[in-house]
């Protein structure tokens, strides 16, 4: 059994090296600020609490994944029905905190639309499009869903559709 | 724009967010951890101090129907205000409950990790953690120490009795069915709690089998409401009648009391199961039928 110690400076190198993936999960589920922040707390403390359970079977972030999704999904259904649909008019602000000038104005922009592309495709679908996003191959997604490989891959064709079309009309104003 | 882009924007917005680690927000997020663990500590407090006034109510009731220890009608308006509080505290349980995001906690989730070694954030959700667990442990021992006294009341009864001793030993015996099987199926529910760590779909999988679980026990109820009835008549409205010969308006009027408290304790635990357990499992093979594509999933569920 892994020292308190070890355990500990696991958990601060993973938090530090795979924090990105905490913040994609919270801006796909959470609209405002506060739900993200309070969501990337539950998913934080949830690794801390699942960590001494790892036995080292899958990569750090496929495993992060799976406690991050799984949290995010429990989260998600512990809020209130009307909270549950994402209103398509807010900004997620983990993705655009400041406004900016130009360029980089612009893909904040290209973001902003996408997460609310993310945010509109039912929960399920929503987990997939993400691990897709972020470029796992289909064996790693099969391996955080627990569906099989041709499983991940008819229900990606379907989701990719579904977010090409949320996204013609972004495309369209932009 | 192609996917290929989209998936490369979306891992360049992340790798520029995922730098900067800042001591100040660091410490926010700390805050709000534990400010988190303060409602959540403050809604068992609460829940803790509802169940007592319950407890010392179903005492006080049983003290006054077989002991007589006082008259009925100074301990009623007892009844009355222990019930007020109780409904005063549940509204508060459910408020603390509901107020989950927490104000200010903006720059949270722009938060980096602490250093290795050299925040205090690990020991700090360890130590939540653990108080976690022994917060459920805490909640599991009172309710069986609330189904224990109901018991020991029972005994201690029957050991004091002049006549019909034996009722109350029945009634213990019948009591301990319902403390019991709670336990035992405590027991195993917390055996089969879903671990994050496993696929979503198996954490979707044991939910959806949990949720059903939880249904049928309350939609058939009768397993705990049938034996609390059969007790209660006994050690009630039965002895009084068999003490007195005859059967009083009394122990009718007992009788239609124990008889209309678990109809609306099984009818309450029935609409428990309907309004807020049955909408979950449709949210729950919904989410898992997404996620699988499995024609199969989208039949409605069934108990």
């Amino acid at each position: 059994m892994e020292s308190a110690q070890s355990l500990e400076s696991q958990f601060t190198g993973w938090l530090r090296e795979h924090r990105g993936i905490l913040l994609k999960v919270a801006g796909s589920f959470a609209t405002e600020a506060a739900e993200q922040a309070d969501l990337f707390q539950d998913m934080a403390m949830e690794i801390w609490r699942s960590l001494p359970g790892f036995k080292g079977q899958s990569k750090p972030s496929t495993w992060i994944y799976r406690v991050c999704l799984n949290t995010a999904l429990t989260w998600q259904r512990s809020k209130r029905k009307d909270e549950l649909q994402s209103p398509l008019d807010r900004v997620p602000e983990l993705s655009c905190s400041s406004p900016l000038p130009g360029r980089l104005h612009e893909e904040d922009e290209i973001m902003r639309k996408l997460f609310q592309a993310v945010r509109a495709l039912p929960a399920g679908e929503r987990s997939l499009i993400i691990l897709l996003l972020d470029g796992l191959s289909y064996r790693e997604i099969a391996e955080i869903t627990g569906l099989t490989e041709n499983n991940v891959g008819v229900a990606l064709t379907r989701v990719r559709k579904r977010l090409a079309e949320s996204l013609k009309e972004v495309r369209d104003e932009l | 724009m192609s996917f290929e882009e989209l998936q490369k924007k979306w891992g360049d917005q992340f790798s520029r967010q995922g730098k900067a680690p800042d001591p100040k927000i660091e410490m926010e997020l700390l805050e709000q951890i534990r400010r988190k663990e303060r409602r959540f500590r403050q809604v068992v407090i609460l829940m803790a101090l509802k169940d007592a006034v319950f407890l010392c109510l179903c005492c006080l009731m049983l003290a006054i129907a077989v002991f007589h220890v006082v008259p009925l009608a100074k301990g009623r308006p007892v009844a009355v205000a222990g019930v007020a509080v109780a409904v005063v505290l549940t509204v508060a349980t459910r408020r603390c409950s509901q107020s989950r995001v927490l104000p200010g906690a903006r720059k949270t989730s722009q938060a980096s990790s602490p250093a290795p070694g050299d925040g205090p954030l690990p020991s700090t959700i360890r130590r939540d953690s653990s108080r976690f667990d022994a917060m459920v442990l805490w909640r599991d021992l009172r309710e069986a120490f609330a189904g224990s006294v109901v018991i020991f009341m029972a005994v201690f009864s029957a050991w004091h009795a002049n006549r019909y001793a034996s009722l109350f030993w029945v009634a213990a015996v019948i009591f301990a069915i319902p403390v019991v099987s709670f336990l035992a199926y405590r027991y195993r529910t917390l055996a089969l709690r879903p671990s994050t760590d496993d696929s979503l779909l198996g954490v979707l999988t044991l939910s959806i089998y949990q949720i059903r679980r939880q249904i049928r026990l309350l939609e058939n109820i009768w397993w705990y409401v049938g034996p609390c009835l059969a007790g209660g008549l006994l050690i009630g409205p039965i002895r009084m009648s068999l003490i007195r010969g005859t059967i009083n308006a009394n122990a009718i009027v007992g009788t239609v009391t124990f008889i209309a408290l678990s109809w609306g304790l099984w009818k309450l635990n029935r609409s428990a199961a309907q309004d807020r357990l049955r909408p979950r499992l449709e949210q729950l093979e919904k989410l898992k039928a997404d996620l699988s594509n499995d024609p199969l999933i989208n039949q409605p569920p069934t108990s």
